[in-house]
Formats: structure tokens, C-alpha cells, sequence
């Protein structure tokens, strides 16, 4: 996580800025989940221990059977529980990811282009699994992409260039 | 679920994991089996004789006096006559003395002659008697008590006939051929030097002499081992004796009085000192023993620090990813010295298990191929020792790839 070099940093009400290491560490591990463009699963984990990692990080409070209960409402099979994820279809992982950036019931999801390797069907089916389950849980999700087709699910949408100001210059290929 | 993580991520590695894990069981194995072997050593050593408190021979050395006539090694320099012998015998102080007469062989094996005292007061061990497994002491001249050893690896039984060469080789070309000694007894095992010894009786080693001098056989017609049973033979010189005193508080003024005996020079030791300095002798080597074992040591543990080093490069990923989860740069700090921790204590646990096997199985055949005794064993307090500093020097090594991942965890973040 970046801090600012100067002026200062707040989410969900914290002074990131003004927090020792370990705090920020404990704090986004409760307060933020993130899905990833790679989904970034721990290869030699099956998909349980990958969502109980998660729940090891952030506060202790998560029932022991969270990780399979957020599967089986992911719609992963039992037989899928214990296998390694680098055994997993590329759309088990997806869920695998959702359920892992949401066991702690996060204040806020970030989610770094998850749907770029995938096709329409498959980006429509995993929109709607991370939506109802954000919602669910009670967590704002922050959403990157390039594709303008997925605004539709949200909300608000900014177009990053316009966000970016902070470096006076214009990002060539921003997302829109 | 930090255990876990080590565990699987371990598991994900095992082919690296696995020959690292080996590298340090070889080690682990050979430092501990050095030491054990050094111990049990010390202890058969100095339960090689036990209630003997003087050993008497001609002036020499104290430890070549203790190697002959002990641990029948070496060669004797002098004899001692057989008159002193019946002097320290008589003496007021003495409850018993036992005469032993060396030089000859059987098959490499030393021959002792001795009388039936040699049974009754030789002790070994916590003042254990010997005992025989079968048979029964020397009666006639040309009977043969064997040591276990002897018995059991030259196959002899009761009753067998054999021909003791003169001298010490392996391969004698002077035989006593022509008074052949037959088993009357074996002697129970006792890890000692007994247990590689043939014992004939004084008279039995006086008749296969006859005729003989300065190690040749001078008569043309020997005479027969009929004729010699019967002969009332006396020796006029021995090699040793073993005495056990009335009372310890006699030792040092008895030794005293044997060392300035006036008829010929004589040597009195106390065996325990003398084993004391002899093992001292031995420091050296047992030294330079456990120094490689421990350079072999650091050289395996190095590389486990080296695999867990090149692992950080292919966990870049995982790392960034535990970091996005909330982990730590401690927490990974952790877990890489944890991995360091199981692998090592895995070998540990594996080397100690398999040296104790290894014992078990093999133990009888060290013991026959080199006369070492070694026998399983609870794990001693320096060999605990031991593996808690090799699991220290593991941590401690493992420090390396641990901070590599600590650092990388505080300055990568996923791309």
C-alpha cells in the first residue's frame, strides 16, 4: 500500500497516513478485500485454506465454516472444497476469489479488471456472483476496468482520466 | 493455519524440499552417531575391566602395560618370573591374583594363559563375573576356554580340536601342531576384550612350549601330548597379573611396595587412571571427529538457507498476494523461518529415529567387524543438546531468506 508523500490519506474514516505499519496491515485485512485481474489464488491451497488464509489475516471473528458456506453459495461443488486451485477452472477461481475477498465482510471490495480474461457470458455470470454477494455481505465495491458495457451494474462510474490529476499530465491510455 | 501454510507450501516444493531435507538427515545422522559412538565407546571402555585394583607387569609404560594385558593389544616387553608372582600372591594385602601369560595366537585371536582364578575374580562391567554360555572352565592341560567372539566367528563348538601358533600374526608358520587343545568351554558374551581371547591354562601353555626355545621347535621328535598331560610343568615366568586387594585403602601403599620390589623391576598401575589417560590420548581424534561432523552440519544447513533463498524468487506472487490479504512482513518472516524450522526439525527427528534403527539392526555386525559395541538408546542430554543447537543454527541461518522475504513484502506490491 502507497502512502503519500505529502497531505494525507483517508478511507472509510481512518488517517491511513496516521497508522503504525501493523495497523494499516490488520486494518485492510478486515476492511478491504481485493479481487484481482490474475485472481492471484495461493497455487498450493485448495480453495477452502485460501479462504481461511484470508479469514487468518483479518480479525478472528469469522465462523470456522465461513469459507465453505461463501462456496456453496458461489455455487462450487464439494468436491472442489480440497483441490489444489491451480487444479480449478479459471471460473471456480473467480469464485474462489470473490469468496476470498469477502470472508472477512469487508467494508470495501476493490476489484482490479477481474472480468479482462473473459468472455461476455462467463464476465455477465461473474458480475452478478460478486454483486450479490457484495451485497450480501454489506460491501461497497470498487470496480476497475476497461470495459465501458459493465457500467450498467453500477452505481457511479468515474473515468479514471478524469480522476487522475494528481500527476498534471494526462494518461495516454486511461480506462475510460 | 500459519503451520499449515508452512506445511503446504512446503509440500508444493517437495522435490527441492525433499533432497535439502536428506542433505540435513546425513548430517544430522553422522554428528549424532559420532557422538553416541564416542559414548558408548567410553562406556564399554571403561567397563572393560572392573575389581582389579592393581594390575602388576614388568617396568614399561603404564598404558602399554594396561593395552597387553587389558585390552590384549600390543606387544608384551617383558615378562615378569613366575616367583614374583607367588611373592604378590602371598602378601598379606592381597585377596587374589590372576596370572596371565601371553604371545601366542590362534587365527589372530590372542591366546591367554591363566589359571581357574581368571574365572572365578575377573571382573568387567558393574562388577560383572564372567559366565560361561556352555561347557565348563580348563581342567585337563590341553583344554581351550574361548570368548564368545572367538567361538562364534571361527565357528567352534564344544569338544572341536584346534592348534595354537606361537607369536601374534594372523598367519603363524610355527604351530604348536603337535598338542592340539580341545573346547571345554565358551564364554558368555561380554563386550569386552575377553570376548576375542582363547584361555589355556598355564600348564597347557608351559607343555605346548616344551622343547621349544626362542620361539622354535628344537626337538626332531616332539614330544607327545600324552607324555606332557602328566608332567607336573610349572612356568618360570608370566606376563601380568591382575590383583584384587583386601582392602582399597592398601591400594597406593601396596603399589608402592610392588614398584620398588627388590628382585626385578616391577610396574604396579591402578587400571582406572590408567584407562583415564588413555582415553585422554584418544581427545584428539574424537575432537577432530565432531569438527567435521559440525562443518558437514553448517554446509547442509547452508543449504537449506541457499533453497529457501532461491524459493523467495519464485514466491514473489504468493508474497504480494499475503500482503494484499494483510499479511505482515513479519508474518512472512515467520513463515519462511518456520519452513526452515520443520524442515529441520523433520530431519532431526528422522536422522536420531534412523540412527537408533540402524543400531538395532546393524549393532551385532559393527560389533563383530570392529568390536564396537553399540546398542540402542534414549537420546543422551548432549545429544538433545545437540539438535537444539542445530535447530538454533538453523533458525538462525535461515534469517537470510527470511529477511529477503520480509523485504520483499515491504517494497513489491503486485503488478
Amino acid at each position: 500500500m502507497l502512502l503519500p508523500s505529502d497531505g494525507e490519506i483517508e478511507i472509510l474514516g481512518k488517517r491511513l497516513d496516521r497508522m503504525s505499519g501493523g495497523q494499516r496491515d490488520r486494518w485492510r485485512a478486515q476492511a478491504i478485500g481485493v479481487v484481482f485481474q490474475q485472481f492471484n489464488l495461493i497455487p498450493y491451497l485448495d480453495a477452502v485454506d485460501n479462504i481461511r488464509l484470508a479469514a487468518h489475516f483479518g480479525p478472528q471473528r469469522v465462523a470456522g465454516n465461513a469459507a465453505e458456506e461463501l462456496l456453496r453459495a458461489l455455487n462450487i461443488e464439494e468436491a472442489m472444497f480440497h483441490r489444489a486451485t491451480s487444479q480449478l477452472s479459471i471460473g471456480q477461481q473467480q469464485r474462489v476469489a470473490i469468496a476470498r475477498a469477502l470472508v472477512n465482510r469487508p467494508a470495501l471490495l476493490i476489484a482490479d479488471e477481474p472480468t479482462s480474461s473473459l468472455d461476455a457470458r462467463n464476465r455477465d455470470q461473474f458480475m452478478e456472483l460478486l454483486l450479490a454477494q457484495a451485497q450480501a455481505s454489506d460491501t461497497a465495491v470498487v470496480f476497475v476496468s476497461h470495459d465501458p458495457s459493465l457500467a450498467g451494474y453500477f452505481q457511479r462510474v468515474e473515468p479514471l482520466a478524469s480522476l487522475n490529476r494528481a500527476t498534471g499530465t494526462q494518461p495516454a491510455a486511461g480506462a475510460p | 493455519m500459519f503451520l499449515r501454510l508452512a506445511n503446504q507450501s512446503l509440500w508444493s516444493r517437495r522435490g527441492s524440499v525433499s533432497l535439502t531435507f536428506l542433505a540435513i538427515t546425513v548430517s544430522v545422522f553422522v554428528l549424532l552417531g559420532i557422538e553416541k559412538i564416542r559414548e558408548q565407546t567410553r562406556a564399554s571402555f571403561s567397563s572393560t575391566i572392573a575389581g582389579t585394583d592393581l594390575v602388576v607387569g614388568a617396568r614399561t609404560g603404564d598404558i602399554n602395560l594396561l593395552l597387553y594385558s587389558v585390552f590384549r593389544l600390543g606387544t608384551p616387553t617383558n615378562n615378569i618370573g613366575w616367583k614374583s608372582y607367588q611373592d604378590i600372591l602371598g602378601a598379606p594385602e592381597v585377596a587374589w591374583a590372576i596370572p596371565l601369560s601371553l604371545g601366542d595366537s590362534h587365527r589372530g585371536y590372542r591366546v591367554v594363559g591363566t589359571n581357574l582364578s581368571y574365572f572365578e575374580h575377573y571382573r568387567y562391567g558393574q562388577d560383572q563375573p564372567l559366565r560361561l554360555a556352555t561347557g565348563k572352565p580348563f581342567e585337563s592341560t590341553f583344554d581351550v576356554v574361548l570368548g564368545s567372539t572367538v567361538a562364534r566367528s571361527l565357528g567352534y563348538g564344544l569338544g572341536d580340536k584346534l592348534v595354537l601358533a606361537h607369536g601374534l600374526g594372523q598367519t603363524s608358520f610355527s604351530e604348536h601342531s603337535q598338542t592340539p587343545f580341545a573346547v571345554s568351554g565358551i564364554l558368555a558374551p561380554t563386550g569386552t576384550p575377553v570376548d576375542n581371547t582363547l584361555h589355556i591354562s598355564l600348564t597347557g601353555l608351559e607343555a605346548m612350549h616344551v622343547g621349544w626355545n626362542e620361539g622354535v621347535n628344537l626337538t626332531a621328535k616332539a614330544s607327545t601330548a600324552r607324555q606332557l598331560e602328566d608332567a607336573e610343568l610349572v612356568p618360570d615366568s608370566i606376563t601380568a597379573v591382575l590383583v584384587g586387594l583386601n582392602s582399597k585403602l592398601s591400594t597406593f601403599g601396596f603399589q608402592r611396595a610392588i614398584n620398588n620390589y627388590r628382585r626385578e623391576p616391577l610396574l604396579a598401575i591402578l587400571p582406572g587412571v590408567t584407562l583415564t589417560q588413555l582415553w585422554e590420548t584418544m581427545g584428539a581424534a574424537e575432537q577432530a571427529l565432531r569438527l567435521i561432523s559440525v562443518l558437514v552440519l553448517v554446509a547442509s544447513l547452508l543449504g537449506l538457507a541457499a533453497m529457501l533463498l532461491a524459493s523467495i524468487r519464485e514466491r514473489q506472487r504468493e508474497i504480494a498476494v499475503m500482503r494484499a490479504m494483510g499479511a505482515s512482513p513479519r508474518y512472512l518472516l515467520a513463515l519462511i523461518e518456520a519452513e526452515a524450522l520443520l524442515i529441520t526439525l523433520a530431519a532431526c527427528l528422522v536422522a536420531a529415529l534412523s540412527l537408533e534403527l540402524v543400531t538395532l539392526l546393524a549393532g551385532q555386525l559393527i560389533g563383530d567387524q570392529t568390536g564396537l559395541r553399540i546398542t540402542p538408546s534414549l537420546p543422551t542430554a548432549i545429544q538433545l543438546g545437540y539438535l537444539l543447537m542445530i535447530l538454533l543454527g538453523a533458525m538462525l541461518l535461515s534469517l537470510i531468506p527470511a529477511i529477503a522475504a520480509y523485504r520483499q513484502a515491504l517494497h513489491q506490491s503486485l503488478a
